[in-house]
This record gives structure tokens, C-alpha cells and sequence, in this order.
């Protein structure tokens, strides 16, 4: 275009672009064409350009577009257009040139992006709201279960003083059945008291924030054998083939040491075997505790993990049926899986998958 | 270089002036009241403006750069601070500020704000010069300060005038700063120019 804003030369793209022919164009006056540039706000920096100025930067963004180029719909493209000052020495005249960029195809994909990211985010900020709930709600079921376990526990302890009151105060007047009776309700309190405390423990042993460590597995394992101080007829054969790793040292010593306890607990000899191993996958460390006792009835097998399900009783032990519901837990809460394979008279077997590596603190979402 | 007060104090007026003009096609643009002061300007070497990069943002900037050649050679860089950025964005098209990353569109914006700027001063400084100057197509860029200006240091007398500049948008209580980073391969022809100027309007 010239001093005079007379199209000198349209080009093959632009005129296919704009459906205006270079014939219908070219010697005519831009404005008659484009009435929007005779405003100051465009026409007064192109005469800058014109007149030896800079070039002369129009965004999509405020303009959306000089020369209007429609693709259907009442839709046009958006472009980034530039305007250069061309100055003929020959001839002394000077020219403005206009190159436009078509930026309708990233304009659009970058308002899908935008919207895309700010639901985004939006749901980020939903969801820490809920995590902040969550965490609110388990604070509170935390101490629920810390008022309910003491509440419950005194009326119990005030129902076994009264049994053994009735019975000091009536041991001649009741039947000897009814003193069995007494009996059997003094022993039902007893293990009422021992399932309160189990809510306790499993209530205290969940979620929370979880410190990370260097752990040796292997050293880990052995102070846990050395805590529980089984019989020196037991064997313990540990086998691990993995690098000391930073881990929930807690947690991770907390499950080994229900599922080594559980296999000794319930064991039917004194020079009974337990084999804990441990190697590695890609992601994840996988951790065997084996025993070779009496097995678990298939009948258990199923709920084992369940809280207050045990497998069966076995003479002289109280067992809570709480130790495996919180080993599982917390191998869930750290994204791993946990199961057990056993058979009658053979052993059982725990098996565990445990994180390589874990965010600096974790906090269970299930109380 | 030493400048004298009367120097400084022109360069100042030339700058204000500038950044006045191209407020004022922004508001024109725009329909909005953005209003761009230059308190002050220095003449610094290269090195100096390394020593002052810490405090004009240690992080990248975002630039748009204009190179010139001719009676008067050198280049003009408008520079955002990361922040300002994002402020001036979304005061002038309306819109939330977005993350501090710049997209396509941003970058577009930006770099149209800061041509309308540059050209306004390049216009206020070449009114001295009767011979038109050369420029190049303006460009965007992402860095920290000095490096960008490091990259067009011509010649030994290459001399940087620094404006730090700062805009306001009226009713939207959005503020922030802008620096101006005019390097010249001589200042003295600058100076000479405007000096003639001066003489030839006291003397009409």
C-alpha cells in the first residue's frame, strides 16, 4: 500500500483468504474496502509505519484481525499482522507492507487449553476442599473412638464388679450353674474390654502424617524378631536381596511385625520356621512372611483381613482378629496389596507389596 | 559517560514523552486510562546493568526488542517483569491474570503493548534525527536482562540508557514497572542531536 493507502499489490493467498480478487483490489483505496482502519487507533500507526516509523505490531488478541477473512458460520480467522515500512530510494517513495499470520487454529486450541486447565484447577481446589474434610472427619472419628473405647469401658468394668460382688454375696444361695453363669459373664466383660481396646489401637494405628526414613529392611526385621522375643527353639530365616530405601519406617515395621507375631502366635510347635523375604520390581518391593504351622481353614481364609475376624481359636491365645484388619490398612493406604495363601497342616503365607518411594507425607483418606 | 543534569533531564523529557505517546494510543486502543511515567533515567555501561539485573529481576523478563541502524545504531527492549506481565495482560484485555508462564496469545499481546511503547519512544527520539533509520522486525524474548542486552552490545562506545517505567490502570488499581533498555553504539551522536536540536529551536 502507498502513502495514499492505494492497494499496490494483494496477493494470491490473501485474495483466496479474503475472497477479494487482486483485480477487484488492486488501485482501489484500502479504507473503501476495510472502512475499520480509517480509526485513529489503526490508521495513525500505519501512517507511522508509512512515514519511515517502526513496524507496526497488531496481536490477535486486541484485534482479532485487520483484513476480515471469513471461514463460514459468521466466523473469520484471527490473525497476528505486521505492518513494515518499505522505502524506495530510486524513487523516494514509501510503502506500507502487510504480512498477516493465520492464528485461528492456536487461538482456538489454546481457548480449549484455557478452559480445559481452569476446570482443572477448579477441581484441584474442589478436591482439597474434600481432603481437608476428609482429614476433619477423621480427626473427629479419631476421637470418637478415643471417648466411645473409655465410655464403654468403666459401665464394663462396673458390670464385672457386680458379677463378683453377686457372687461373693450369693455363693451359697445360687446353683452351681448359675455360678457358671456369673462366671461366663465376668469372661464375656473381659473380652469385651480386650475388643474396646482393639478399636483403640486400630483407631490410633490409621492415617495420620507419616514420617520418611532410611530404612535397612533387613536390620528393621531383626529388631522386630528381637521386640517380640520368641522362643530360642523358633528358626527365623531372613532373606533379602534390596537396598536400605526411605520409606514410612512406622508403618512398614508396624505390618511386619502383626504378620512375624501373627505366624508365631498361632504356630503349633516350639521349633517352628519363619521365612520373611523381600525383593524388588520396577516400582515396588514385595515382602513374604512364611510359616510352616498349622495353616488356616479355608472357611477363615476369606475374612482374615476383616476387623475382629480371627482364623479359628487355638488354645491359650487371645487374639483380637485386629492385627491383619491394621496390616492391611496401611499397605492399602500406601498403595500396595496384601494376601495370604495357605493350606491345612503345610504353613500360610503373607505376601505384601510396599512403595520404592513415597511423597514426603502421606495421610490416609479411610479412618 | 558523564552526562550532565541538563542532558539527563532531556533524555528524561524525551522518554516521558514517548511513553506518554504510546499511552496514549493504548488508552485510544483499548478504551481504557493506562497512564506510563519515567521518574528517572541513567546512562549505565553493560556492567552495570549486570550489577543491577539482581534487583530488575533476577528471573527472565519478558522483552520485545527492536534493532535500528543508520544515523543512529543500536536497539530498544521493552522489558516486563514476570509479574507486571501478567498484571498489564489482564488489566488491558479484561481477563484474569494467568499462571506466570506466557502462552502464544500472552506473548501476542505483550508483544504489541510493547511495540505501541517502542515505537512512540523510537518516534520522540528520531524527531531529532532528519535521516530515517532502519529497523528490524520487532521480537519477543524470555531472559534475564543483561543476557538480552549482551546480545546486541555493539562497538566500543556502546552505552546503555535505562528507564525504569511504571504504568498504572485507573479504576483497576493495577500497577507495576517496565523497564526501558536503550542501548546506543554511540551516545554521543544522540546527545549532538538533540543538543542541535535545542540550539536551533533557541535560536528560531
Amino acid at each position: 500500500m502507498n502513502q495514499n493507502h492505494t492497494v499496490l499489490h494483494w496477493n494470491s493467498c490473501l485474495a483466496r483468504w479474503s475472497g477479494i480478487s487482486k483485480e477487484t483490489i488492486v488501485g482501489t483505496h484500502l479504507h473503501d474496502h476495510f472502512p475499520k482502519l480509517k480509526q485513529p487507533q489503526y490508521s495513525l500507526r500505519i501512517n507511522d509505519v508509512i512515514n519511515g516509523g517502526p513496524p507496526a505490531v497488531f496481536s490477535s488478541k486486541f484485534h482479532n484481525y485487520l483484513i476480515p477473512c471469513p471461514i463460514g458460520n459468521n466466523q473469520y480467522q484471527v490473525h497476528q499482522t505486521t505492518v513494515t515500512s518499505i522505502h524506495d530510494e530510486a524513487e523516494q517513495d514509501d510503502y506500507a507492507l502487510f504480512t498477516i499470520q493465520d492464528v485461528t487454529d492456536a487461538t482456538h486450541q489454546l481457548a480449549k487449553f484455557r478452559t480445559i486447565k481452569e476446570n482443572l484447577l477448579k477441581k484441584e481446589i474442589d478436591l482439597e476442599r474434600v481432603l481437608l474434610e476428609v482429614k476433619r472427619i477423621n480427626s473427629e472419628l479419631e476421637q470418637f473412638a478415643h471417648i466411645v473405647s473409655h465410655d464403654l469401658k468403666a459401665p464394663l468394668r462396673g458390670i464385672h464388679n457386680l458379677a463378683d460382688w453377686i457372687l461373693e454375696a450369693l455363693e451359697d444361695k445360687v446353683t452351681d450353674e448359675s455360678k457358671i453363669h456369673l462366671q461366663h459373664m465376668k469372661e464375656r466383660t473381659l473380652r469385651m474390654q480386650v475388643l474396646i481396646d482393639a478399636i483403640l489401637y486400630y483407631s490410633q494405628n490409621i492415617g495420620g502424617e507419616q514420617k520418611i526414613e532410611e530404612v535397612n529392611a533387613k536390620a528393621l526385621v531383626e529388631e522386630i524378631i528381637e521386640e517380640i522375643n520368641p522362643p530360642s527353639s523358633f528358626h527365623f530365616d531372613i532373606n533379602f536381596d534390596m537396598p536400605a530405601f526411605h520409606t514410612h519406617r512406622t508403618k512398614l515395621k508396624q505390618v511386619l511385625s502383626n504378620l512375624i507375631e501373627n505366624a508365631i502366635k498361632h504356630h503349633n510347635r516350639k521349633d517352628g520356621k519363619v521365612e520373611i523375604i523381600a525383593n524388588g520390581s520396577r516400582d515396588t518391593f514385595e515382602f513374604i512372611v512364611k510359616d510352616d504351622g498349622p495353616g488356616i481353614d479355608p472357611t477363615y481364609q476369606e475374612n482374615i483381613f476383616v476387623i475382629f475376624q480371627t482364623a479359628g481359636k487355638k488354645q491359650g491365645v487371645d487374639s483380637t482378629g485386629v492385627g491383619l484388619a491394621i496390616a492391611k490398612k496401611i499397605v492399602t493406604e500406601n498403595h500396595g496389596t496384601i494376601e495370604v495363601t495357605s493350606s491345612l497342616n503345610t504353613g500360610t503365607q503373607f505376601a505384601f507389596t510396599w512403595p520404592k518411594s513415597m511423597s514426603a507425607t502421606t495421610t490416609s483418606l479411610n479412618p | 559517560m558523564k552526562l550532565t543534569e541538563d542532558q539527563i533531564d532531556a533524555l528524561g523529557e524525551i522518554f516521558n514523552i514517548g511513553v506518554g505517546r504510546g499511552a496514549d494510543t493504548l488508552n485510544q486502543m483499548l478504551d481504557c486510562q493506562i497512564r506510563i511515567r519515567v521518574p528517572e533515567v541513567e546512562v549505565i555501561t553493560l556492567k552495570e546493568l549486570t550489577e543491577q539485573a539482581e534487583e530488575i529481576g533476577r528471573k527472565k523478563v519478558s522483552t520485545v526488542n527492536l534493532m535500528f541502524e543508520g544515523s543512529l545504531t543500536g536497539n530498544a527492549m521493552l522489558a516486563f517483569p514476570s509479574q507486571s506481565a501478567q498484571n498489564l495482560v489482564a488489566a488491558l484485555t479484561g481477563e484474569e491474570p494467568g499462571s506466570p508462564e506466557l502462552d502464544s496469545v500472552t506473548v501476542d499481546t505483550l508483544s504489541e503493548v510493547g511495540n505501541i511503547i517502542i515505537n512512540a519512544v523510537m518516534g520522540s527520539i528520531t524527531n531529532f534525527f532528519n535521516q530515517r533509520l532502519n529497523y528490524s522486525i520487532p521480537h519477543y524474548a524470555e531472559d534475564a536482562i543483561h543476557k538480552l542486552v549482551s546480545q546486541h552490545t555493539i562497538g566500543p562506545d556502546y552505552s546503555i540508557i535505562l528507564a525504569k517505567a511504571y504504568f498504572s490502570v485507573e479504576h483497576l488499581e493495577v500497577e507495576g514497572e517496565i523497564i526501558l533498555v536503550f542501548g546506543v553504539g554511540s551516545l554521543d551522536i544522540l546527545l549532538t542531536a538533540i543538543d542541535t536540536f535545542k540550539n536551533n529551536l533557541e535560536l528560531n
